[in-house]
């Protein structure tokens, strides 16, 4: 079939068996690759009841169709697996460079089961899969473990995905590493990966994909460059990367400050965002395998506490370890950025655990013995204090490090008000009560509260709709009319992107039919925008009725306390959202009952009955 | 009186400068602020971001009054010291 490489490696470790298997094409054509594929096994293999850092659960890493063809910024994989955070359906994604080399080395997937007896890490070349002993490497962090692999194996050029230490300690926030430390970060992977034993899956790979259409696909990559090009916000992430939203995302009220409770701080935003850094400590540095926009950041700080040089903080990690704490220093977050990739802890969830505590901290909540430091806001000792017990887990960082639903349900103390998670995942940066599209994205996110899977304030915006290309029109970014079916339309688009593997800021100049163009030409089968449409709707659906099956409902589905209290000041200031209403719209114009359980026609529409 | 339109994100790169102050007679409105502005900003701004025949920003671009987004009509009277903030729409991040 054009565009796989046609096999999945199946890796039992408890018994240190290793199996190929052929690709399904039947599932291929309905669920794409990626986290579309991904869902399928997870769906068909691990039960709803499983405990997600037992042997029983599994994780599966794989790409998509387009991944390691000429299509730019496709070098992108996705691991699936039961979340420990949030006990349901996983999919985080991460880009760089090891992707073309895993599936350059002859693998669509692979999937692994059951816990080695003692740590090892998976090595993939040629198609073939060794599994070699990592105990000397058990306590490294995530950098040091990728330098050690490819010394060992003599190739500087071998691509490593791995834990550091906060996955081996099953931190329930930790990440999954690669590269040049771009992460699978959110709802610890990582953590599932080190209940295995498993520190690191390295792979290298030069075999071709084999495509449909070169010339097809080059045409369309020609035209989604141009988009991108022209984008007015996209060009932007090329000279101050992600981070250059900070520049005006606080006008709006789209980026929160102090744990959700402030509404706008302009000075902040303006020493963090991306033009200042630009100004500052960027060096020029390479973006991620064929990428054209490159908004990876690099940076080199030459003196004081914080001198380093290394990859820099993007967006939602100035969010998270910036204004979230009340803290405008820029160097200090670079270096908290670096600690918690180090480490392996998801930035977003993390940032947000400190966040929590911090307010905790300042009710008198917890206390300086508890904490070990002076937990007060903008107090850059005590963040990266914080991330290194989260990392380490250890203190209250072993408590913060399952994540802000679990800590509130053992602090207690009203804290549950302002632990800010949907479903136990720890809220993005991207403020609901400014664009109320991000409600429904945010309180049915099938991963829980996920920006990455359902970006549907771009529409309040103007930006075309997936479906017809076309703008919404005008629309009160304030109202609840008209949102669910953004939120629907924007899960679905990112649900065909996490499938492909495409990155998700260059799908921003694409729509339904460019995609489905690009399918076309890569896999040769007949796709159309509807086609495409239909594939994402599908692929969340499944998603949906993975997490029923492990025991979610519509009481699941709720927004925390904080989000649905107003600000007191910036532009969105004394804005509510009516959640009730955008909920109960939301399951209408998905054809799912009012308990938000899709409805059997909707299953049947999708080709789903059997699920 | 003196207004400061500040330009954020990309169109500061287009304008070249992160904020124009404009000198106005008392009393005078948006639509005069744009008129007195037109000529520089169709040629730095170009089409996606300027319509040139209506000499207003585009629909795509966000203007702010005391940061509400969108809170300017032609009509709009501005005030001594106004800061009027103009800027794009977001991206994912």
């Amino acid at each position: 079939m054009f565009g796989y490489m046609g096999t999945i490696a199946r890796v039992d470790l408890t018994h240190g068996q290793v199996k190929y298997e052929p690709l399904d094409e039947e599932a291929a054509r309905a669920f794409i690759g990626g986290a579309g594929y991904g869902t399928k096994i997870i769906y068909d293999e691990v039960p709803g009841d499983t405990d997600p850092l037992s042997p029983q659960n599994k994780v599966v890493f794989i790409t998509g169709p387009l991944t390691g063809t000429s299509f730019p910024t496709t070098t992108r994989y996705e691991v699936c697996t039961k979340s420990p955070l949030t006990n349901m359906w996983l999919a985080t994604s991460s880009a760089g460079w090891w992707a073309r080399d895993f599936k350059l080395a002859g693998f669509d997937g692979l999937i692994v089961e059951g816990k080695a007896e003692k740590p090892v890490y998976l090595w993939m070349t040629d198609g073939k899969v060794e599994i070699r002993d990592a105990s000397h490497l058990w306590g490294l962090d995530s950098d040091q473990t990728q330098e050690a692999i490819r010394n060992e194996l003599g190739d500087k050029d071998i691509k490593v995905s791995c834990i550091g230490p906060a996955g081996e300690k099953q931190v329930r926030l930790a990440s999954i590493m690669n590269d040049e430390q771009r992460a699978a970060g959110r709802g610890g992977a990582g953590a599932v990966m080190g209940s295995k034993n498993l520190k690191a899956v390295a792979v290298r790979g030069d075999r071709k994909v084999a495509v449909a259409d070169e010339a097809g696909l080059r045409e369309v990559a020609r035209r989604v460059r141009e988009a991108i090009k022209h984008h007015p916000v996209v060009s932007q992430f090329t000279p101050y990367g992600t981070a250059s939203l900070l520049e005006h995302s606080w006008v709006s009220g789209d980026t929160p400050n102090m744990n959700w409770a402030k509404g706008e701080w302009r000075e902040g935003c303006e020493k963090l965002n991306g033009r200042t850094m630009a100004e500052t400590i960027l060096v020029p540095h390479a973006g991620c395998h064929g990428c054209f926009i490159r908004c990876a950041r690099w940076i080199k700080i030459d003196k004081g506490r914080f001198a380093m040089e290394g990859p820099g903080p993007e967006y939602e990690t100035l969010c998270a370890f910036g204004t979230m704490l009340m803290n405008d220093n820029l160097e200090a977050v670079c270096w908290a950025n670096d600690l918690a990739n180090r480490l392996g802890v998801d930035t977003i969830s993390t940032g947000s655990a400190i966040a929590f505590a911090m307010e905790c901290y300042q009710r008198g909540i917890i206390t300086r013995e508890e904490a070990g430091c002076e937990l007060t806001w903008g107090n850059v000792d005590a963040i990266i204090e914080m991330i290194d017990q989260i990392g380490n887990a250890r203190g209250l960082g072993a408590l913060l490090g399952q994540g802000v639903k679990r800590a509130s349900a053992a602090i207690g103390k009203g804290s549950e008000d302002f632990a800010v998670h949907v479903k136990g995942m720890e809220v993005p940066y991207h403020d609901p009560r400014a664009y109320t599209s991000m409600v429904p994205v945010y309180a049915t996110g099938t991963r829980g509260a996920c920006h990455m899977h359902g970006a549907a304030f771009v529409m309040e915006q103007g930006a075309p709709r997936p479906d017809t290309g076309q703008p919404v029109g005008e629309i009160d970014r304030f109202s609840r009319e008209g949102k669910a079916i953004l939120a629907i339309l924007a899960q679905d688009k990112a649900s065909v992107v996490d499938s492909l593997t495409l990155c998700m800021i260059c799908s921003d100049g694409m729509i339904f039919a460019d995609i489905a163009e690009a399918l076309q030409a890569v896999t040769g089968e007949p796709w159309d925008a509807a086609r495409v449409g239909k594939a994402g709707e599908r692929i969340t659906t499944l998603q949906r009725l993975y997490d029923l099956k492990c025991g979610v409902t519509a009481a699941d589905d709720r927004f925390p306390r904080r989000l649905l209290e107003a600000v007191p000041d910036g532009s969105h200031a004394g804005r509510v959202p009516d959640f009730e209403y955008m909920i109960q719209d939301y399951y209408r114009e998905r054809g799912w009952d009012t308990n938000g359980v899709p409805k059997p026609e909707k299953l049947a529409e999708l080709g789903l009955e059997w699920a | 009186m003196k207004v400061k339109v500040s330009f954020l994100g990309l169109l500061r790169d287009k304008v070249g400068a992160p904020s124009l102050e404009v000198e106005l007679p008392e009393g005078a409105t948006f639509r005069e602020l744009l008129d007195r502005l037109a000529p520089e900003l169709e040629d730095k701004l170009g089409d996606w971001a300027w319509e040139r025949e209506a000499r207003r920003f585009a629909p795509r671009i966000m203007v702010s009054r005391s940061k509400v987004v969108g809170g300017y009509e032609d009509d709009t009277v501005l005030g001594d010291g106004e800061e009027i903030l103009v800027f794009p729409p977001l991206a994912g991040g």
